[in-house]
């Protein structure tokens, strides 16, 4: 299943097993660059064993067997010769519960670029400023950059977790449903940066929300028991979905 | 350099921070293994070749 544009990230024939269970079944996808695509389906699906699969943090996990191929840029990301940490630095990942570090504001997004190896304090402060300005933080924190990240509120601190990120200069984010503990505003605030920020980067999204799926997302790919049913454009996915089981699924019958 | 980016990573960027820890506490031990390794390797071969020079 491939989309027309540029693709960025391709998959073929991704089969993974936990122990003897297959939790992803030939996952052959385009996931094209600089696009947001939502990855869609029941609970225990799979999407987001996908999603942790582009990055490899699968390989965290016990008794991982993983076959096939993921492509970024054309790169095997399986081959024996990747750097890991390499890739992670191109792929960044941001969670359901956010977890910034108990230090200040500044301190969470400065963090990345000083282990990466940037000393220079005026340096540190426009990453920080950029990566802050990215993530639609900056107006609400600018004269508190000292203050403790614990103290920001959810919606916050899930933005503050997208600078961090950021700061990093990934070209991949990989979010795994990244607005499903906070509340509407702040929902809306993490959809709208979402949308903003698909002009520097790929982005892919697990969600359960539908509607969420169809408003910040460009290709929708729904997965089912561990397959891919369907892959293509939100708009038509959301209209007129090729296979049954989309349709029952995006309409409510199961899931 | 690495390593110090491989504990940032598992400590940001895991689905399970908490399943993460051993990971990052072995990394962490294995970092300071390896410069306090260096620093007395250092250490050593200076105050060999001070001695050699007197």
């Amino acid at each position: 299943m491939s989309t027309n544009g540029m693709t960025k990230i391709q998959t073929k024939n991704l089969n993974l097993f936990y122990g003897s269970k297959r939790a992803l079944e030939d996952v052959s996808v385009d996931i094209p660059g600089n696009q947001v695509t939502a990855l869609i389906g029941p609970s225990g699906c799979g999407k987001s064993t996908f999603l942790r699969s582009l990055n490899r943090m699968n390989e965290l996990i016990p008794d991982v067997r993983i076959e096939g191929k993921v492509l970024i840029d054309g790169i095997n990301i399986y081959d024996r010769s990747i750097d890991v940490v390499e890739l992670r630095k191109r792929v960044g990942m941001i969670f359901q519960k956010s977890n910034p570090f108990p230090k200040s504001i500044y301190e969470n997004v400065a963090y990345g670029p000083k282990i990466n190896g940037v000393r220079d304090t005026t340096t540190l402060d426009s990453v920080v400023e950029s990566s802050l300005k990215r993530a639609a933080l900056w107006e609400e924190v600018k004269d508190d950059l000292r203050k403790s990240a614990l103290a920001l509120s959810g919606g916050q601190q899930q933005r503050l977790c997208i600078a961090r990120a950021l700061a990093v200069d990934p070209k991949v984010l990989l979010m795994d449903e990244p607005a499903s503990a906070l509340d509407p505003i702040a929902t809306a605030k993490i959809e709208e940066l979402i949308y903003e920020l698909k002009d520097n980067y790929t982005i892919v999204i697990v969600t359960h929300n539908m509607q969420q799926a169809a408003r910040v997302s460009d290709f929708t790919a729904f997965f089912y028991m561990g397959g891919l049913v369907e892959f293509g454009e939100t708009k038509r996915m959301f209209t007129t979905p090729e296979e049954k089981q989309t349709e029952d699924y995006i309409t409510g019958r199961f899931g | 350099m690495e390593l110090g980016y491989h504990i940032y990573i598992m400590s940001t960027q895991s689905t399970n921070v908490d399943a993460t820890k051993g990971i990052q506490y072995t990394t962490t031990l294995t970092l300071l293994g390896l410069t306090f390794l260096l620093n007395f390797s250092a250490i050593f071969l200076r105050s060999r070749i001070r001695g050699r020079r007197a």
